[in-house]
Formats: structure tokens, C-alpha cells, sequence
């Protein structure tokens, strides 16, 4: 369903596959002119799980889902919508789509600087067979007297991000000394205006701003899900020898790194790029003495059409190397149940793929989901640490190289992850609550006194012992950002830590520093403890409150910064 | 009488015995009872066979019918021998379709008395309109196995599925356009791509080829439907649809190709815009084919391929480009064009063209700009087309931000032959291809030859020297 | 003839041979690297007042060197949006062209075009290009053409081409297998079409398909046109579960064998047949 507004009332419209394409892309239109609330309505048909896309030729498929996603520079681009657009530029090789995600970007509240490189990747996806666009309407008549086109979009947006597109300055830059030639006059125009956009441009980026409103990958634990092991315990799955078994004879007994493909994919950023990443992996697997601990599958999307032995002709190609632990699969029948499984983001045209999205899945031990990768294609050493805490119990600041032979390795690796999360919170405590002036240890004392232990004088020795108790908390919550919930806790936490260091006495400061110090520090510690799951949620309802706090403050939509484009 | 023992490349294995023009190692060992160590070497031609082999002393010398060599206290020696270039006779004197020639060993001190042999095939890339039935079926047989056709026993992907449709269509894509056409590497770049297929089709069938579509002249043998396909003629002023017809090609019911298949798509739109069983390729109106000679005529430099098309860098239009748009269907647009198998028949035509070219002009020499003009990185801004760049898309599947290059399907996987030069890394470099005979050292040996391009001795002399 | 003589005769031949390029031909492959001409002629299309045959020479200039021009892909865009705008033209000739080079290119806005006018029910005379090159153009996209639409024209098809086409590119699945079964077992239907199916069909329901192969080996004989095709549908099926069934199959295939053509005993013999079980005919 997704909601139409007509004034202060809002009707369900139903988009399915049977919706011809012009109402759909009436409805996006309808979003775009209505008021604000339109960019949650548009954002369900950038999932090409929609039932919209569903027996949908792959070219319609496409432009609705492009049609779609242009409309954001005109609604604002929710932070929920980035992983999409990024993911578009990256791997798809359609100007339409480039044109599109281009354009989405521009309803960006503030551009910023992490989403340049991908406005370059996508560049060079298209430049060679770069087609004029236009989103003026759905249908549009054809030849156009002016029109833009996937690079030039592309351009344009990275001029109008100005001096926060500095960064890949460098790129534009090479693209103009070398390759100028190869461009359309459209392209290489938009480029040098995008060039001279950004070097005019001298706003300064704020400084440790460089991270991404979303986190791209999904980099936590997945949420709300059932366990893919027990339900898919008995599915029969073949491999590429054509042997048969249950699924649950594979992926039981050992953590297992899962990605889905076909062979007919066309698209060698998708497919073709997971099939060598995963041969990658395994060879990373190898090099951090991990071989037979982990199992590698790639499971076809297309078991209709990919049969066994094409599953081996294919791997064999890209030297895939099958052992007992490593293999392909197909799934003779029931494939909809790993559908549901693992919510894939595949649709159909009848038995085919008609579009799909990038995905590779951590399984544990049980066969239950533990970490999902998907829309950008991920590092194979980043995917092979992030497999180690299913297999490890050794701390953290040991190498994942040691081999493990303790045979309960998963409690292990569980007991390690909950120390770490209850030691960051456990120390902030500490810190909080370390007397930091002899007032604070007056009190302690009297604290003491009433419980009869008597009283230790004050000794402005304790005063490094703060500072080492806050640096190493601080470090821990560094250490463990990339893994868990990003910076934004160990930034509170710094800033907490200010406030405590400036509230002691001696300096000369108002006291009552402690107390935003002691709220911060304790929040920032409790937030990196949090499961990726209530972490996203806590941060969406702030983001949801501060969406509609500025709007009733503002009475606009948000995302409107870069305004209308003058032709539209 | 003790045995000689005959060796050529590695020992054993389906690929032993198969050779072209270009010398190759042959060693001979062996421990003679009455302390002789003097070997006779000559060769035999089978019944109904006319091909022979030659035999070189050392890289650089003369090529002898018949040589004494002496083993020496090591009891072996290692010479070189080849194919008998003999102009005139059926393929110029290579094998038809099997082993037909036997080199045979015999102590000096009894000739008379063989005490080694070897088989060989004297393996060269033929006319297809000139190729045995055993020639034409063996290799249809291998081409169709490629692309996943049950041809006999075993399993296979299914019709559609193989490694031909999986890589070598995806190969030769739009977003590739750039790095395989419009410059100097279209010429070495096609070599090495065809070469991987043809080395894979020796894996199945170590007597294959690619023949090569003369097309400037009729072949009707090829447009049958026992071959190629029979192809419908249509009028010159026909419209002139890209990458798709109207039309099939048809084929018998015994031509594995009547099961060609590409993903779900079943069998080859074609149709020609000249008589197939009478005339050589048309080109277009306003594009028409050259022949031989006036490919060969455009000039013994290769020219430039910018603004204007000079010298033998003309080629690329005319004749290569104009044959392929002397059809209607894939075979005419770049990105569709190899799933139409006629594809590879022409571009081995448009290969050996080169290698006459070269032998002609003498222009295997990879560090000179007249064999190939983009010697180092200042002499053109796109840095895979210098000599040494690694060639897409065997050299990564990732495209490097600042190359251009979409990622490719055959990532580190070129095709290895006992039979020629092994590529290090399985990642082809543009140098690989100039001296693909071996003209120069006979490590460069790729393993191919044509029927009419002949290893030159002559050079090799002058080269040495 | 030593290799030395044998170069100089090449050498010999290629002095006395005519000036290799026309005038025509070197203005084409000067064309390949001017983009001023490549825009001219892109202008020669969008406009309205210049003739059909000049429009269409146009065309079939830019396609000729599309494939080795580097000059014509930074015009890609321009001549994209004036093929666009002749997918309407009123000369078949030049429609047919266009479409033809755009869904070469895999083109959402021609594949979307053609498409309507495939599930339009319009005539055959009426529609913008015929059924069968319709098919064929959306056909370079594997990804273009939905199975329903290709089973309906299969079952009811305006003519022969657009039959065989619609098999072609039909998808070998579950859903299409009633719809080819049928096809292939009607002796009124062309051989060209028929001959495609049983490997389309053999691994989607192998008891379903076996049991049709057996019904026509058996009625039809083995010099039928269709047996050979049958054979290799029988030979390419791969479910172990289909083994004891396709093995039945066989076994009625050599009992026939006596009575069959030789090419057929040779394919047989080739593809169904393990060495040691080769029926000695």
C-alpha cells in the first residue's frame, strides 16, 4: 500500500503488478505536487521487492523504479532512502537509474561529502553508453529539443553539493584532463560547471563529519526475523555435483557466509562481483587459518534455469573452488520459503529475475541469521572478521588468527560480545561516579561516615586516574564503533568527558559542568550498548520527531534546500 | 635394439603430438646397445595424408626433411620440429583432421630399423570452406559441448548454460566497447579472446581449430546446414535492422548447432544481404568489403585509427566491419555479435589477415612503433592499450576508479595449453599477441597458426644474427 | 617454393592490385572519427523537412560505424533522442530501423513501446512493426519479454514467423509447458518450432514429456522429421528422479531401431546410447 495525500485526508491507493505503468507513475506525480508526507509514500517502490515490479518487463521495472526515485529531489530524501540511491549508483549500469539516484541525492536536507565517490563510480558505469533522460513526465515525447542526460545529472549534482563535494574534486578533474573527449557535449559541459562549482565554493566541512546518516549495510544483528535454520531445516537443496540435501545439513554445524546470484545476471557489478568476492573470502578465510570452520555457498536465484551442472560450469569459470565446505546450490523447489526466510530482495518476470539487490548473510552455527551485508558489495576481509565472533571466544584485542579448538566456540564467541557491551556501560559508571574534588569525596565520605567506615582524605593524585579511566573508556567506545551503532555514542561521550574534565575545581569553572558531563558520558556508553536493532529504532523516532518538529515549526517539507529545478 | 623416445612439450597428456609451422622442442633420448649415440630423424606421411615435418637443429638454422643428431653422453638431446610448409599442396601441406604424420626415429648405425616414433597433427587454423567432414564435425561437436549441447556421453550444463554463453558473449559487451575497438588493440585483443576459446575447445577435442570465413570469396560449404547454417538471402536495399532479423539460420537435425542456444533463446537470427551459396560478403551500399589484396594493400603500417583511417588501422572498417554488416542480426552490432558463432569464424578471417600482414611486413616486432604503436605509457593517455597492459577482462574483475573498465567475466582465467606459450597469471598482455609464431623466440609460440601465414626461417636467421 | 619466394609472390600481388578504398568507403571511415559529421546526420534525422531515403541513409550510416566509432559515442545521447522520435515515423522503413538500433541497445522507452503495441490487440497491418520482428528486436533482452505474452501469441499467432518466434524466446518453465507441449505434438505447426521444444521442455516435467516422445516415436515412427529432436530432448534430461522413466524410453527407442532411418541410428547411437549398450544395427 502506499498512501496518497489530496489535502488533509489521505486515501491507500494499492500499486501492484497489475497497476499499468502510467497510473503508477501518475501516483508518483500526484506525491510530488501534493504536500508534505510524500517522500514516506515513495519511499515502499524503491524496494524491488514491491509488488509493483512483480512480472513487470525488467526495462518497466526500471524506469518506475527510476521514475520513482527522482521524485525525492522534489520531497526530500529521508536518510531511510540513501542505502538505495547509493546502492544504484554503485551497480547499476542504467543512465536512467544513474539520472534518477542523482537527482534523489539533491533532496538531501545538507549534501555530504561520503556520497561523492559513488556519484563517481557511477560515471564510469555509464559512460559508455550515456541516453538522454528526462523526468519531466512518465511518458515523454521524444525526440526533445533540450534534454540532460545520466552523466550530465550527475554532473549537476555534484556541482550544486559544492565545496562539500571537494573531495573527489581529484576525480573530476582526471576525467576532465583525460577523458573529455569521450563525453557528449552535454556531459562535458555539466562537468566543467560542476569543476568550477565546487573550486568556487569555499565553504569549510565540518570537521569529523565524514560519516553517513545510515548505516549502508546493515552492519548488526537483523531484526524481527525468524530463525532461517529452523525454518528451512528440511528444504532439499541440490549442489553443483547434483547431490541432494536437506538445507539444514549444510547450514548447521558451522558458521556459513551465504550470497544469492545467477548466472544470467548481466549486471558484472552485481552477480559476477559477488561470485569473486566470495572466492576472495575464502581465500581470506584461508589466509586467517579458517578453512573447514566456515562454510562459503552461493545459492542461485534462478533454479529453473540454473541447473547443477551450470552452477559448475559457472563457479569452475571463475575458479570457484567446490570442496565439501565450499559449493553452490540451487533449490529444486519451495525457493519461496527462502524468500521469506532471509526477506530477499528479488522479484520476478514469471520464473526470472527481473531485478534484485546485492546480498551476502552471516548464518551461525544454528543456521540462524546473524549479520546481513547487502546493496553494496562488501569487503571480503571485513566479512571474514565479521564472521570470527561466530566462531571465536578469544578478547577482542586478540588476533582472529589464532585458531580456536574449545568446543563450544559460539557460547564463546556470545560471552565475549556481552563483556564488551557491558564493560563500556560498566566503566562509564565508573568514571561517572569517580570523585573528581574533594566536595564529591566529602560527600562519599559522609556516605561512608553514616555506614561507619570513617574518612580518607582527598588527594589531587585521583586527578590521572580520571583522566586514564575516561581515556580508556573513550577508546573502547572508539574501538568498537565500526562494529556497533557508529561514532555518534563515543562523540557524546567525548563530550561528556569534556565537561567532567572542566567541572573539576581547580581550573575554576561552574561546577554544575558535571552534571551535562555525568548525563553525556553515561548516555553515550548506554547508546553503544544498545542491539543494532533498538539502536535504529531509537534513532529513527528521533529522526521522525525532529522531520515533524521542523516541518510544524517551518510549515515546509523537508529536503526543499536545492529547490525545483527551473525547467520542470 | 633399444628404444628411441620422442617428446614434445609436456610428455603425455590428450595434447601431445599437436604442432604448426613454428618450431617446437622435441627431445630425444634413449641408450643405444652398441654404443652409438647417433639418432636419424625423419618423417611419414600417412596413406591419403601429404603432411610432413621438418626438423632444426638449432632456433635459426635451416629446417631439414631429415636430420642426424647425436645424442651425446647425457643420451639426449633436444632439437626443434615443425610442420612442412608446402605451398600448393591441400592446406598447404597441414593436417586434414587427425594425426596423419609420424616422425620416425632410427639409430644411425641401422636406419632402416625405427626404434621411435612419434604421432603428430600438424594443427593449424584451415578454411572453413575447405574442411573435412572429420574437421567440420569435430569442430561443431566442440563448439556445441562449449555451449553446454549434450553432443555424446557425459553431462553438460544444458544448451544455453555453458561457458560460451556464461563468458565469451559476456565479453564482448557495450560497456566494453571501449577497451577491444576503435584503436590499435582491436587487433591484438581479438587474437588473445579468440584464443581462449580455442584452447578451451581443445580441452574437449585436442584436433580443433577455429576455421576462418574467407570472406572475400563464396562459401557455400560454410552457409549449409550442415556447418554454419543455411542463410537466407534478403535484397541489398532490405532494411538494415541492428542486431536482430527476421530470419534463422537453419540446420540439420544431426548439426549439434540446431540445439544452439543462448540463455533461453533458442537458435541464430540471420539473414544476409548477399547470395551465401555464390558471392563473398557484400558490406553495405557505400560500405563495401575489400578482399585480400586490398587489405594487404592498405600499407605495411599500421597507421593511426583517430580522425582519419590510414594505412592498415583501415581494416577495422573495411573489411572486418563491413563483414559484419553484411547481415542482419546479432552478428552486426558489437554487443550482440558473439552470440551468432559465425562471429568467431570471421574474426579468425580478420586474424589471419593480421598474421599475413606481419609475415608480409615483418611486423613482429614488439618493440617497434610499425608493429605496434603504443610502446609506453606517454605515448597515449588510455593506459590499457599500452604493449605491457594487462588486458580486460582477464586481468581483474574490478574496475579500477580512474580505468574506465566495467568488470569482467574471465578474471585471471585465461585458457592454458600445453601446446603454446603459458600466460603468466593466466592475465594476457598486448605483447603476447605480436609474435604469436615465435618468429623471434620460440617461448613466444602461442600455439596457433594459420593455414597460409608459414613460420618465416629466413628471419629467424636474420633475427638471430 | 622456399617461404622467402613465397613472400615475394604475396608482395608481388598486393603492387599489382587496384586501389583498395572507394570514395564511398573512405568518407564512412572518415566518418567513424568526425563528430561533426556523425551530428550532422543526427540533425539530418530530427528534421522534419528532409526525406525518407535521406533519413534512412543517415541511419544506416551511423549504424555502420557504431561498431568501431569511438567519435559516436559521445554523440550516443543526441542520436538516441532522434531514434526515439522516429519510432513513430510513417515509413516503415525508417520506424523498423529505429527500433531495431534502440532495442539492440536494450532501450526501456522502445521496449516499453513495443511492448504496448504487442498486448494492443491491434491488427497486424496496423501495428508499428510486425509481431514476428517485434518479438525478435525485444528478444536481444532476455529480460524484455514476459512468458505470458509470448504464450498467448504462440497460441494464437498472426502468422508462421511469429510462431517460431514466440517459441524461441519462450522461457523453457513450468508455466510454458502445457502451451509447447501442445504446440509440439500438432503436426500442422512448422517443424522449426517444434523441433526447438522437447529440449525446452524435457527437464520441466520429464514423465509428462517422455510419455509425448513415446506416444509420437510410436505412432510416427523414426523418420519423422521430429524424431531426431525427440532423441536429444530424451538424451538431455538430467533429473536423477526422471532415470527409471527416460531408461523405459530407451528401451522402446532401440526396439525401434531396426526400422529407422541411418542419421537417426547415428544420432541414437551418438547421444542415448552408453558404448557398450550401442544397438548393432
Amino acid at each position: 500500500m502506499s498512501t496518497k495525500t489530496t489535502g488533509p485526508v489521505t486515501r491507500p491507493v494499492a500499486l501492484d503488478q497489475f497497476t499499468p505503468a502510467g497510473q503508477v507513475a501518475a501516483f508518483i506525480d500526484r506525491v510530488k505536487q501534493g504536500p508534505a508526507g510524500g517522500a514516506g509514500s515513495l519511499l515502499p517502490l524503491l524496494s524491488e521487492r514491491h509488488s509493483v515490479y512483480r512480472d513487470r518487463p525488467a526495462g518497466e521495472a526500471v524506469r518506475l523504479r527510476g521514475y520513482a526515485m527522482a521524485a525525492f529531489e522534489r520531497t526530500g530524501l529521508p536518510d531511510r532512502a540513501l542505502p538505495y540511491v547509493l546502492e544504484s549508483l554503485e551497480s547499476d549500469f542504467h543512465p536512467y537509474m544513474a539520472a534518477a539516484a542523482a537527482r534523489a541525492l539533491r533532496g538531501m536536507s545538507r549534501p555530504h561529502p561520503e556520497v561523492g565517490p559513488y556519484l563517481i563510480k557511477a560515471v564510469y558505469n555509464i559512460w559508455e553508453a550515456d541516453n538522454p533522460v528526462s523526468f519531466a513526465t512518465y511518458h515523454v515525447q521524444w525526440p526533445q529539443k533540450e534534454f540532460s542526460t545520466g552523466l550530465s545529472e550527475i554532473f549537476e549534482t555534484l556541482g550544486r553539493f559544492g565545496g562539500t563535494a571537494r573531495r573527489i574534486l581529484p576525480d573530476l578533474e582526471h576525467l576532465s584532463r583525460t577523458f573529455q573527449d569521450r563525453l557528449s557535449d552535454t556531459a562535458r559541459i555539466a562537468l566543467l560547471n560542476a569543476i568550477d562549482a565546487i573550486r568556487d565554493d569555499t565553504c569549510e566541512l565540518a570537521t569529523g563529519c565524514c560519516e553517513l546518516p545510515v548505516i549502508l549495510q546493515q552492519a548488526g544483528e537483523s531484526e524481527d526475523r525468524e530463525a532461517s535454520g529452523r525454518i528451512l531445516g528440511k528444504l532439499a537443496i541440490q549442489d553443483q555435483e547434483g547431490n541432494l540435501q536437506e538445507w539444514g545439513s549444510f547450514f548447521r554445524g558451522k558458521p556459513a557466509i551465504l550470497a544469492f546470484f545467477y548466472t544470467r545476471c548481466g549486471n558484472p557489478r552485481k552477480c559476477v562481483q559477488t561470485v569473486f568476492n566470495l572466492t576472495a573470502v575464502r581465500d581470506e578465510l584461508e589466509s586467517a587459518g579458517l578453512s573447514g570452520k566456515v562454510r562459503v555457498a552461493a545459492i542461485t536465484y534462478d533454479s529453473q534455469f540454473d541447473t547443477a551442472e551450470a552452477l559448475k560450469s559457472y563457479g569452475t569459470a571463475r575458479r570457484f573452488r567446490f570442496d565439501e565446505d565450499t559449493r553452490m546450490f540451487r533449490v529444486p523447489e519451495g525457493f519461496e520459503k527462502v524468500v521469506s526466510a532471509f526477506n530477499l530482495g528479488v522479484n520476478f518476470i514469471g520464473t526470472q529475475v527481473n531485478s534484485h539487490r546485492i546480498e551476502l548473510y552471516l548464518l551461525d552455527a544454528k543456521g540462524d541469521l546473524a549479520r546481513s551485508f547487502l546493496r553494496i558489495q562488501s569487503d571480503p576481509r571485513q566479512v571474514v572478521e565479521a564472521v570470527a565472533p561466530l566462531l571465536s571466544s578469544t578478547p577482542e584485542s586478540e588476533s582472529i588468527v589464532k585458531p580456536v579448538s574449545q568446543p563450544s566456540l559460539l557460547a564463546k564467541g556470545k560471552t565475549r560480545n556481552q563483556f564488551q557491551s557491558v564493560s563500556s556501560v560498566v566503566l562509564g559508571f565508573l568514571v561517572a561516579f569517580f570523585p573528581k574534588c574533594p566536595v564529591c569525596w566529602a560527600s562519599y565520605m559522609s556516605v561512608l561516615g553514616v555506614a561507619g567506615t570513617g574518612s580518607i582524605p582527598y588527594s589531587p593524585w585521583l586527578l590521572p586516574v580520571i583522566v586514564l579511566l575516561l581515556s580508556t573508556n573513550l577508546y573502547i567506545l572508539y574501538r568498537r564503533a565500526a562494529r556497533r551503532n557508529g561514532l555518534f555514542p563515543f562523540w557524546l561521550s567525548t563530550l561528556g568527558s569534556l565537561f567532567l574534565l572542566l567541572s573539576i575545581p581547580y581550573l575554576g569553572l561552574p561546577r554544575w559542568l558535571v552534571i551535562p558531563g555525568l548525563g553525556l558520558l553515561l548516555t553515550g556508553s548506554s547508546l553503544q550498548a544498545l542491539s543494532f536493532s533498538s539502536f535504529n529504532k531509537l534513532k529513527l523516532f528521533f529522526s521522525e520527531f525532529r522531520y515533524r518538529f521542523f516541518q510544524k515549526v517551518t510549515g515546509k517539507p523537508r529536503g526543499l534546500s536545492f529547490g525545483p529545478r527551473p525547467s520542470d | 635394439m633399444s628404444a628411441i623416445t620422442l617428446e614434445i612439450f609436456d610428455a603425455g597428456g590428450p595434447q601431445a603430438g599437436y604442432i604448426g609451422w613454428s618450431p617446437v622442442r622435441l627431445k630425444i633420448s634413449g641408450t643405444s646397445a652398441v654404443g652409438s649415440r647417433s639418432v636419424v630423424l625423419k618423417s611419414r606421411s600417412l596413406s591419403g595424408s601429404v603432411s610432413r615435418a621438418v626438423f632444426i637443429e638449432r632456433f635459426g638454422t635451416a629446417p631439414q626433411d631429415e636430420i642426424t643428431v647425436n645424442l651425446g653422453p647425457t643420451n639426449e638431446v633436444e632439437i626443434f620440429v615443425a610442420g612442412k610448409f608446402q605451398p600448393g599442396k591441400p592446406h598447404n601441406g597441414a593436417s586434414a583432421d587427425s594425426k596423419d604424420v609420424v616422425v620416425e626415429a632410427a639409430w644411425a648405425d641401422q636406419p632402416t630399423q625405427v626404434t621411435g616414433s612419434l604421432d603428430l597433427m600438424i594443427r593449424v587454423r584451415k578454411n572453413a570452406n575447405q574442411l573435412s567432414e572429420k574437421a567440420r564435425t569435430d569442430f561443431l561437436n566442440a563448439l556445441a559441448t562449449l555451449n553446454g549441447i549434450k553432443t555424446g556421453q557425459g553431462t553438460t550444463p544444458g544448451p544455453g548454460k555453458g561457458v560460451y554463453v556464461t563468458d565469451f558473449v559476456g565479453m564482448h559487451v557495450a560497456g566494453a566497447t571501449g577497451n577491444e575497438h576503435g584503436d590499435s588493440m582491436f587487433l591484438p585483443w581479438h587474437r588473445l579472446y579468440l584464443l581462449d576459446l580455442e584452447r578451451l575447445l581443445q580441452q574437449v577435442n585436442p584436433a580443433v581449430t577455429l576455421p576462418y570465413w574467407r570472406f572475400d570469396e563464396p562459401a557455400p560449404n560454410l552457409f549449409s546446414e550442415d556447418f554454419i547454417g543455411a542463410t537466407e538471402s534478403i535484397p541489398p536495399n532490405s532494411p538494415f535492422t541492428q542486431g536482430v532479423s527476421d530470419k534463422r539460420a537453419t540446420f540439420a537435425a544431426t548439426n549439434p548447432l540446431s540445439q544452439w542456444k543462448i540463455g533461453e533463446v533458442n537458435g541464430i537470427s540471420r539473414a544476409a544481404f548477399f547470395d551465401t551459396k555464390s558471392h563473398p560478403a557484400s558490406g553495405q551500399v557505400g560500405f563495401r568489403l575489400i578482399n585480400q589484396l586490398q587489405t594487404l594493400a592498405l600499407g605495411g603500417e599500421i597507421g593511426a585509427f583517430g580522425a582519419k583511417r590510414t594505412q592498415f588501422s583501415a581494416m577495422e572498417g573495411t573489411p572486418h566491419g563491413a563483414a559484419h554488416v553484411s547481415f542482419n542480426g546479432p552478428i552486426n552490432f558489437v554487443p550482440e555479435a558473439p552470440k551468432d558463432p559465425l562471429f568467431f569464424l570471421l574474426h579468425c578471417n580478420v586474424d589471419r589477415l593480421w598474421g599475413l600482414w606481419q609475415f608480409t611486413f615483418k611486423r613482429d616486432v614488439a618493440n617497434e612503433n610499425l608493429s605496434y604503436p603504443y610502446q609506453n605509457d606517454a605515448s597515449t593517455p588510455d593506459s590499457w592499450k599500452v604493449i605491457h597492459a594487462p588486458q580486460w577482462p582477464w586481468e581483474d574483475s574490478l574496475s579500477r576508479p580512474g580505468n574506465l573498465r566495467p568488470p569482467g567475466v574471465r578474471n585471471r582465467n585465461f585458457t592454458q595449453s600445453p601446446t603454446g606459450k603459458t600466460i603468466p597469471g593466466n592475465v594476457p598482455v598486448i605483447v603476447d599477441a605480436i609474435d604469436a609464431n615465435g618468429q623471434h623466440d620460440p617461448q613466444n609460440y602461442l600455439g596457433f597458426a594459420f593455414d597460409d601465414v608459414p613460420f618465416d626461417y629466413d628471419r629467424a636467421l636474420e633475427l638471430i644474427a | 617454393m622456399t617461404i622467402s619466394e613465397y613472400r615475394n609472390n604475396l608482395l608481388s600481388e598486393i603492387n599489382q592490385s587496384a586501389e583498395p578504398l572507394d570514395e564511398e568507403t573512405k568518407n564512412l571511415l572518415a566518418l567513424a572519427g568526425d563528430k561533426e559529421g556523425i551530428g550532422n546526420l543526427i540533425n539530418v534525422i530530427n528534421d522534419e523537412t528532409t526525406s525518407s531515403e535521406e533519413k534512412i541513409s543517415a541511419i544506416d550510416s551511423l549504424n555502420a560505424v557504431s561498431n568501431f566509432s569511438p567519435a559516436l559515442r559521445t554523440k550516443m545521447p543526441e542520436m538516441v533522442n532522434a531514434l526515439r522520435g522516429q519510432m513513430s515515423a510513417d515509413d516503415e522503413a525508417i520506424r523498423y530501423r529505429a527500433f531495431a538500433t534502440l532495442t539492440a541497445m536494450k532501450d526501456e522507452v522502445a521496449q516499453e513501446r513495443l511492448l504496448s503495441e504487442l498486448e494492443s490487440g491491434k491488427k497486424e497491418q496496423d501495428k508499428m512493426v510486425p509481431t514476428s520482428m517485434a518479438i525478435s528486436m525485444l528478444g536481444t533482452d532476455e529480460k524484455a519479454l514476459p512468458g505470458a505474452l509470448l504464450r498467448e501469441i504462440a497460441l494464437n499467432p498472426p502468422d508462421t514467423d511469429s510462431l517460431i518466434e514466440a517459441v524461441r524466446h519462450m522461457p523453457g518453465d513450468p508455466e510454458s509447458f502445457d502451451v509447447l507441449k501442445q504446440i509440439m505434438e500438432e503436426d500442422e505447426n512448422p517443424l522449426e518450432a517444434r523441433a526447438m521444444i522437447p529440449e525446452m521442455i524435457n527437464n520441466v516435467d520429464p514423465p509428462a514429456f517422455l510419455s509425448a516422445a513415446r506416444e509420437m516415436l510410436q505412432s510416427k515412427g523414426t523418420d519423422h522429421d521430429l524424431a531426431p529432436s525427440l532423441a536429444k530432448g530424451i538424451a538431455g534430461i538430467t533429473m536423477p528422479e526422471a532415470k527409471p522413466d527416460v531408461l523405459e524410453t530407451k528401451a522402446m527407442v532401440r526396439d525401434l531401431m531396426s526400422s529407422s532411418p541411418e542419421s537417426f541410428k547415428t544420432l541414437a547411437n551418438e547421444i542415448l546410447f552408453e558404448k557398450d549398450e550401442s544397438a548393432d544395427q
